[in-house]
């Protein structure tokens, strides 16, 4: 019998056909890896990846009755599933496994120094063996997804997406808190830009929804409370006084957006002086008979500007300059975006449209018949008499959309609109499992933007529910009961607000972390002042054994950096200048982190005081994280311990943070060159 | 010069803001700050014909706060000598750790064992928390007694020891105020002994930290709608998990400590003493007889404080006290213990990168800590295995 604890790892070396074959000298990889502590067998193979070679390690795995396994080829970002799944056939727990990839991070790129590629192989290969020996087996959990879909928001893109979900043949939940649908385009008078009425618009689509039997329409009804795991979410909604629950496995937010009330100061009356959606409304009910308008599209705020609010307010400027050429329009702007619609511009003009540019400071001064204004188009101060001011006003979040936001843990932005947290890596996809977000709730878009964005969600949350259920590797990170100080701190830094303080005997509270919420990005671990949370496949020991097994056979006189990468930026720009066979010094050697944010400034210093003699983070571009800002948080870290590096009297220069993005190959092989540089310069740290 | 205090204590927010260090600072030159997140050096300028030079005002002085301070200096606890359930009799019969501390002083006082009290309580006026020195028996009466606010309780020590000149005082605070006063009287600078002459019992609460006063009210005023001049007392209550706040209407409101957690003094994170290890005579709920305070006499002058009370008539006790509640406590400083010692861990590396003769002992702790040993270890034991020459014998 194999005792659990008993390590028995076999290392299998992957020629890759020649590709690592060429330049690592694979047989001594073999004969090393062989004399590594816990190997069992270390075996060559042509191809790992092929179904002989799959077939070769399986059967290993039940020859030798292997618990870890090793394979040095290529990138585990495109074969690690692969892998895992074959030694799960195997019987083998996947996680378990460990890649080392000295394809793109040596063959690949050192072409032509061969000997230096080997050695540089063989760290590799000693870390990979070094921390599977610590990996754990994790339990999988499986979560059935509830099939049915809450849409909270009845406006144009809350109904596009109930109904693209429902035509997709989930029962679908629509609540809306106001008496009808419809939201503000119902408030609408014509759309922009294709001028069509907005009312026959969105009539058509609240009778396709209310026709639809798929949907449950609940008005004048409010989310007040969220409960229950990932995938079988359940949602508290009142109605009328009476509270029922809703059980559902995805969520879209369509909550929209409202226009900014007009502030105490500013002069509006409702009459005289009216907000654009009123002046809507008036046009809708044909009771403008102004002769003289002074559209003023607010500016007071720089970051408040929305493009949606100058269109319509260009738009509006047209449709009463068009119903009566007669009258005075003047359009007042602190700003115009150049993405406003050149043919509208242009046909405002035409019209007779008189354009003022005021400056921010300044804004218009509405008095009793006239508004007086600097106009900086034509230097002079401008006096525009007026029957009618319409204020533009920006669009802003929904009065509830905080404590929404709060209840379903989506981060907000600065605006406190609802914040998708990767836009370009992964659009529509947000921070809680299953709920996803459409519409203005975003940001203040216009009818077209909506739709499109309705559909999106619907897709998104469509595929969700085809899963049917949700397979998650265990929770990321865990509390180890024993050691925890009830302090807090992890809860405060979560970015998923995952954590909680519970109560247990004795004087001291215990931190919880949710798993259904939990996304493993590992800042707990390296806030927690008694190191009592883990987090496999990085934790502490595993981190510390993968710094061991670099330096513990540092030869002496030789320079050794490491570069700390995380996996979706800096690990994934080294893969690429692997494939691309971008050449770079082979100094460095390379250990994945899930995210920037578990860069531990202890693990770091003991890195040096074993004799490391540069240390570079590799992070997402700022604003790029796949985990709210873990990226900022490290940033944070690497300034203070270069702060106390440099206090210590230890050159800051050999500790280095880069952004990288994962398409930024070029910048990795030249970041590696320099720091390569940096640190031949500064020479030995001097340490062991 | 406080260049360890400001290392070692202040920049890693571990300070107990207890006050004793600006109380005895040889210059004055000490004070709290705006946030009071621990004193600050104030920098005087001096004018040199046109310029104006900052004055190293912190060199060649006695350096009575590293002296005393309770952060720099590690105690073992003080092993206790009795432990015994107690409730105030007489006037006031309760079992409220507050009550016992009252009767207790009390009865000291009047004896004659005692000639001052400093203790916290609650300004009349701004109703901010604060220090107040007590002589007579009716102050002692009419004060509130700590509030698990924080407060830098040793802030007026020399009221007490040069402007009243007092000789027999007694301190109630926090253990760490206890702590920082055994620091005190277990220094060896003749100059501070007009300090150690006239401190004579240290009195402490149990506690699991105190929390910003500013910031509960604000939490009190805004979450709850209770204005401070509501409130009488505030109470934390670590076994209920909550904090009470006991109205002047008689009422009282409850809120989870968990809500409040965020308010904790940060220097509290690194403290390990719950039970006032430190202090003559140590009191607080746990372990207690319902309707009881448990008092833990931990030195002679405690325990003949203890019997005064006792034979005054004001405190009644039996022994009954639940020791295993106050061992659990008391592991628990263990944990705290660890995560102190990574924080020192990370100074002693730093120290180590321009030290090598430190080296060796950092890679020893850091082993400890992280237990990689262990690791070494398994991975030896994995190289026995390795040599399997798989007979299949097993």
């Amino acid at each position: 019998m194999v005792s659990d604890s008993e390590v028995r790892t076999g290392v299998f070396i992957c020629d890759c056909g020649k590709k690592i074959a060429d330049v690592v000298d694979v047989e001594e990889l073999e004969q090393e890896a062989a004399r590594l502590p816990g190997v069992c067998v270390a075996r060559r193979e042509t191809y790992s990846c092929s179904k002989a070679g799959l077939r070769d390690i399986k059967e290993a795995v039940s020859e030798h009755s292997l618990n870890r396994v090793v394979v040095a080829g290529c990138t585990p970002r495109t074969h690690e599933r692969l892998f895992r799944t074959a030694l799960e056939e195997s019987g083998l727990n996947g996680s378990q496994f460990e890649m080392v990839n000295v394809r793109e991070q040596c063959a690949c790129v050192h072409v032509e120094e061969k000997a230096s590629a080997t050695r540089k192989a063989l760290d590799l290969v000693r870390m990979g063996v070094a921390k599977a020996a610590l990996l754990q087996p994790q339990e999988r959990v499986e979560v059935e997804v509830t099939p049915a879909v809450l849409v909270i928001g009845g406006g144009i893109s809350g109904l596009t997406a109930a109904l693209s979900v429902a035509r997709g043949g989930s029962p679908v939940k629509l609540v809306e808190r106001e008496e009808g649908l419809g939201g503000q385009v119902a408030r609408l008078h014509t759309l922009y830009p294709t001028g069509e009425s907005a009312k026959e618009f969105i009539e058509e689509r609240i009778r396709a929804v209310e026709e639809h039997a798929g949907i449950e329409v609940l008005t004048r009804a409010v989310v007040r409370d969220v409960d229950g795991p990932v995938g079988d979410y359940r949602v508290a909604v009142e109605q009328d006084g009476r509270t029922s629950q809703l059980n559902v496995g995805a969520v879209i937010v369509a909550v929209g957006a409202q226009e900014l009330r007009p502030a105490d100061t500013s002069d509006y009356d409702g009459l005289r002086v009216i907000t654009q959606l009123e002046l809507e409304q008036a046009l809708e009910e044909g009771r403008v008979q102004a002769c003289q308008v002074v559209m003023i599209l607010d500016g007071a705020d720089e970051a408040n500007y929305s493009p949606v609010s100058a269109a319509a307010a260009l738009k509006n400027c047209i449709l009463v300059k068009r119903a009566n050429p007669a009258s005075e329009v003047s359009f007042c702007f602190a700003d115009l975006d150049a993405g406003l619609g050149r043919t509208e511009v242009k046909e405002a003009r035409e019209l007779g449209v008189r354009f003022v540019k005021y400056d921010r400071r300044q804004p218009p001064r509405i008095t009793g018949g006239v508004v007086e204004v600097f106009d900086q188009l034509q230097m002079e101060q401008v006096s525009l008499p007026h029957d009618l001011v319409v204020l533009a006003l920006p669009q802003v979040p929904q009065d509830d959309a905080e404590s929404l936001a709060r209840k379903f843990r989506i981060p907000v932005d600065d605006r406190g609109f609802f914040l998708e947290p990767n836009t370009r890596l992964r659009p529509g996809t947000y921070v809680p499992e299953g709920v996803f977000v459409c519409g203005s709730a975003h940001y203040p878009s216009d009818v077209q933007e909506s739709v499109f964005q309705g559909y999106r969600a619907a897709a998104r949350a469509l595929r969700y529910l085809s899963e049917g259920r949700i397979v998650s590797e265990g929770p990321p990170a865990r509390v180890v009961e024993t050691l925890c100080i009830g302090c807090g701190t992890c809860v405060e830094s979560c970015p998923f607000q995952a954590i909680s303080m519970v109560d247990r005997d004795g004087a001291l509270n215990l931190s919880s972390i949710d798993e259904s919420l939990c996304k493993g990005c590992g800042n707990c671990t390296v806030v927690c002042p008694a190191k009592a949370i883990v987090m496999e496949p990085y934790t502490d020991r595993q981190l510390i054994a993968q710094i061991e097994a670099v330096l513990a056979e540092k030869p002496d006189g030789e320079l050794r950096s490491i570069g700390l990468m995380c996996e979706w930026s800096g690990y994934a720009a080294a893969d690429l200048a692997g494939a691309e066979g971008r050449q770079y010094p082979p100094q460095m050697r390379i250990i994945r982190l899930g995210c920037s944010a578990r860069f531990d400034p202890y693990l770091v210093l003991w890195a040096f005081l074993r004799g490391a003699d540069g240390v570079l983070l590799g992070a997402c571009d700022p604003g790029m994280c796949h985990y709210v800002g873990g990226n900022e948080r490290a940033e944070a870290r690497v300034e203070g311990l270069r702060k106390m590096l440099k206090e210590a009297g230890f050159d800051p220069r050999r500790l280095h943070l880069e952004w990288f993005r994962p398409d930024d190959a070029e910048k990795f092989v030249e970041v590696v060159k320099e720091f390569t540089d940096e640190i031949d310069y500064l020479g030995s740290a001097g340490i062991r | 010069m406080s260049k360890r205090m400001e290392r070692e204590v202040w920049a890693l927010d571990r300070c107990a803001g207890c006050g004793l260090c600006v109380s005895t600072c040889s210059k004055g030159m000490l004070h709290w700050d705006e946030e009071a997140k621990h004193p600050t050096r104030e920098v005087r300028q001096k004018r040199i014909g046109l310029t104006e030079i900052p004055l190293d005002t912190c060199s060649f002085c006695q350096v009575f706060c590293e002296e005393t301070c309770p952060r720099l200096h590690e105690w073992e606890g003080l092993p206790a000598r009795r432990t015994v359930s107690a409730r105030a009799k007489g006037p006031v019969e309760n079992g409220d750790p507050m009550d016992v501390i009252r009767a207790l002083l009390i009865a000291n006082l009047s004896a004659g064992a005692i000639d001052g009290v400093i203790a916290n309580d609650v300004d009349d006026w701004t109703l901010e928390p604060r220090a107040r020195l007590m002589t007579r028996v009716e102050e002692l009466a009419d004060s509130l007694g700590v509030q698990g606010l924080w407060v830098p309780t040793l802030d007026i020590l020399n009221e007490a020891v040069y402007v009243k000149k007092l000789s027999k005082v007694a301190v109630v605070g926090t253990p760490c105020v206890s702590e920082g006063l055994r620091t005190l009287r277990a220094s060896e600078n003749d100059r501070l002994n007009p300090y150690k002459e006239a401190l004579r019992l240290s009195i402490a609460v149990f506690c699991t930290g105190a929390y910003y006063p500013g910031e509960v009210r604000r939490f009190l005023e805004e979450k709850m709608g209770v204005s401070g001049r509501e409130v009488k007392r505030v109470c934390i209550s670590p076994r209920a998990k909550e904090m009470s706040v006991i109205l002047w209407d008689g009422s009282t409101k409850s809120v989870p400590l968990s809500k409040i957690e965020g308010f904790t003094r940060s220097g509290c994170a690194v403290c390990d003493d719950y039970l006032g290890e430190s202090a003559d005579i140590a009191v607080g709920r746990v372990g207690a007889k319902d309707g009881y305070s448990t008092v833990i006499a931990r030195t002679e002058t405690g325990e003949e404080c203890l019997r005064n009370a006792v034979d005054l008539g004001l405190l009644e006790t039996v022994e009954e006290v639940d020791e295993k509640a106050l061992r659990a406590v008391k592991e628990e400083k263990e944990r705290r213990d660890r995560a102190q010692a990574f924080d020192d861990l990370m100074l002693m590396m730093l120290d180590a990168l321009r030290e090598p003769q430190k080296r060796a002992e950092v890679r020893n702790e850091f082993v400890r800590l992280y237990e990689v040993e262990s690791v070494a270890e398994c991975v030896k034991e994995g190289t026995s295995h390795g040599g399997c020459a798989l007979c299949s014998g097993c």
